[in-house]
């Protein structure tokens, strides 16, 4: 695990198996199309 | 099963006495790191830091000071810093839903959350000046799934997902890997009393080395 994640993974572990990474779905953009900006919230 | 050798690279691992944690320690001694184990317990960090060859310092990380401190410990020590795992966590211990206890509560926030948030501030001018590395939280299978009989831990579990996919992505650019573990029941004393109800619904748990150790699929 140390060694082998990607930046943001979330591994799943679960007895009798190997470490995953969890796929997210992510969220739909506005109307399915464009997807909102990356800002700070709260800044003044 | 992994060949990588980290020989040469420094490793600080939180709640690295017992567990999971003491089970990364000495998966990384074994890999060739000097490890750093910062724990509570001062006598259980000090007994797995010997066996691993590397360094124990007793704190408590919900203390603000604390990882900053034992940051610039472990620079002192050993000149650099290339990994660390932010480990230490504890369970909710009540449901919390329509009865609160406050001081159990913020106790659970300080250890899950807030210990996640000063390890990062901390560590990361630490890896920027080693020139990147990587930094792997223990959230949960309750971080990406409900958790009904214990909210509160389902709710910390999850804030560290949110925060370990949002600072990965903001951290990629400087060569900083942070991702997070999500394991199912391991058997170790945080699942307490829970424990008898494992054994007899005949649960399968993990050991803290299946986590340590489990390969990429
Ligand atoms: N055991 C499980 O079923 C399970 C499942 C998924 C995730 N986890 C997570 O794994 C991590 C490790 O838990 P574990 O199961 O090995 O439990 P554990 O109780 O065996 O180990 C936790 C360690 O953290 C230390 N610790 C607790 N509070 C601390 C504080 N304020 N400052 C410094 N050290 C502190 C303890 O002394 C202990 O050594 C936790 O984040 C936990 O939430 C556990």
């Amino acid at each position: 695990m140390i060694t082998e994640a990607e930046p943001g993974e979330a591994w799943i572990i679960q007895p009798g198996g190997q470490a995953s990474a969890y796929q997210f779905r992510g969220v739909p953009g506005v109307g399915g199309g464009q997807m909102p900006p990356d800002v700070v919230l709260g800044r003044v | 099963m992994s060949t990588v050798d980290l020989t040469g690279r420094v490793a600080l691992v939180t709640g690295g006495a017992g567990g999971i944690g003491a089970a990364v320690v000495r998966r990384l001694a074994r890999l060739g790191a000097s490890v750093a184990v910062l724990d509570l317990d001062a006598a259980g960090a000090q007994r797995i830091a010997s066996a691993a060859g590397g360094i124990a310092i007793a704190g408590d990380v919900t203390d603000p000071a604390v990882l900053p401190a034992v940051v610039a410990q472990v620079e002192k020590e050993f000149g650099r810093l290339d990994i660390v795992h932010l480990n230490a966590g504890i369970g909710g211990g009540q449901t919390g839903i329509d009865a609160l206890d406050v001081a159990r509560y913020r106790k659970l926030v300080g250890v899950n959350v807030d210990h996640v948030v000063y390890g990062l501030c901390a560590a990361v001018p630490a890896l920027r000046r080693a020139g990147g590395g990587k930094i792997v939280i223990t959230s949960s299978l309750a971080g990406l799934a409900a958790m009904p009989s214990d909210p509160l831990y389902t709710l910390t579990k999850h804030a560290v997902v949110g925060y370990v996919r949002a600072a990965g992505k903001a951290l990629a650019a400087d060569g900083i890997v942070v991702a997070a573990l999500c394991p199912g029941f391991v058997d170790t004393l945080l699942l307490g009393a829970a424990k008898e109800e494992f054994v007899a619904m005949e649960f399968p748990l993990l050991t803290p080395s299946d986590i340590a150790d489990a390969p990429r699929r």
